[in-house]
């Protein structure tokens, strides 16, 4: 696998939910409702013989506003669903493409993130990309 | 020389390279050993008996066609395949071929991780081993 690719290939994948914008790495600033694919937490070569698997954990946040905390909480409800066409976890692990063999969304944390000294609600999707090492 | 990775491990079933699959591979050789302690000793004494050798596999399953580990060791259950093990590496240390017989192929699905593979073999005749040139 390529990091560049895997990162680029999330981002094509949450950007099949409409409305959301995507960036496939992390930036400075957001616009909501906005996803960002962060670095990964790990890259583990080696997982089996030979190089053959790679295993990659990385992140995907999403940053959602609204006018008051209802709103908030509505708007980023719709991409932690399991299920449906607003779902992280749809929109990633039905992505088809060459890039990986599997991509499991394993969690979502609820975070305020601050960006450029804006808090943001978010929620941070940890993602799992298994893919051949050669 | 010395320690020796593991990340290198080669090993081949029945002429299909599965090292890309496999995360942990233990190949064991042992002998049979007979008490042949006669009167007049203070301790036992034994004789070396009839060599036996096998090989475990594990890994992480895969689904393709023909090459992947699900292909190749699921119809071998009960059969003899050759295997080849080079642990130092495709390009170093000794290989290690014999003839085995697959006796148990395992499949592991947990519910928030990769399905898993893992194959037992019993060797069937001698292993050859070559160390390399």
């Amino acid at each position: 696998m390529r990091l560049i690719e895997i990162m680029d290939g999330l981002g094509t994948a949450c950007g099949a939910i409409s409305g959301l914008r995507v960036t496939p790495y992390p930036e400075n600033r957001v616009n909501p409702p906005q996803a960002m694919v962060s670095y990964p937490r790990r890259y583990s070569y080696d997982e089996s013989f030979g190089n053959g698997t790679e295993d990659v954990e990385l992140s995907v946040v999403v940053f959602v506003g609204g006018r008051d905390a209802g709103s908030v909480r509505d708007a980023l409800g719709v991409y932690v669903d399991g299920i449906g066409g607003t779902s992280i976890k749809q929109a990633i692990e039905s992505h088809v493409t060459n890039v990986w063999d599997i991509a499991h969304v394993i969690d979502a944390e609820f975070i305020i993130a601050t960006v450029a000294g804006v808090e943001y609600q978010s929620a941070m999707f940890r993602v799992r990309v298994l893919g051949k090492g050669k | 020389m010395g320690v020796v990775h593991g990340k290198g491990v080669v090993v081949s079933v029945d002429a299909k390279d599965l090292s890309v699959y496999g995360t942990s591979c233990e190949y064991e050789l042992k002998a049979d050993s007979h008490d042949v302690t006669t009167f007049g000793n203070d301790t036992k004494v034994f004789a070396g008996g009839l060599k036996e050798s096998s090989m475990k596999i594990e890994g992480i399953y895969d689904d393709t066609e023909t090459t992947g580990p699900r292909a190749v060791l699921e119809p071998l259950v009960g059969a003899i395949a050759e295997m080849i093990y080079k642990p130092e590496g495709a390009s170093a240390g000794p290989t290690r071929t014999f003839d085995a017989l697959c006796t148990t192929y395992t499949e592991t699905a947990p519910v928030a991780d990769m399905i898993k593979f893992s194959a037992q073999f019993q060797g069937s005749g001698a292993v050859a081993t070559t160390d390399p040139p």
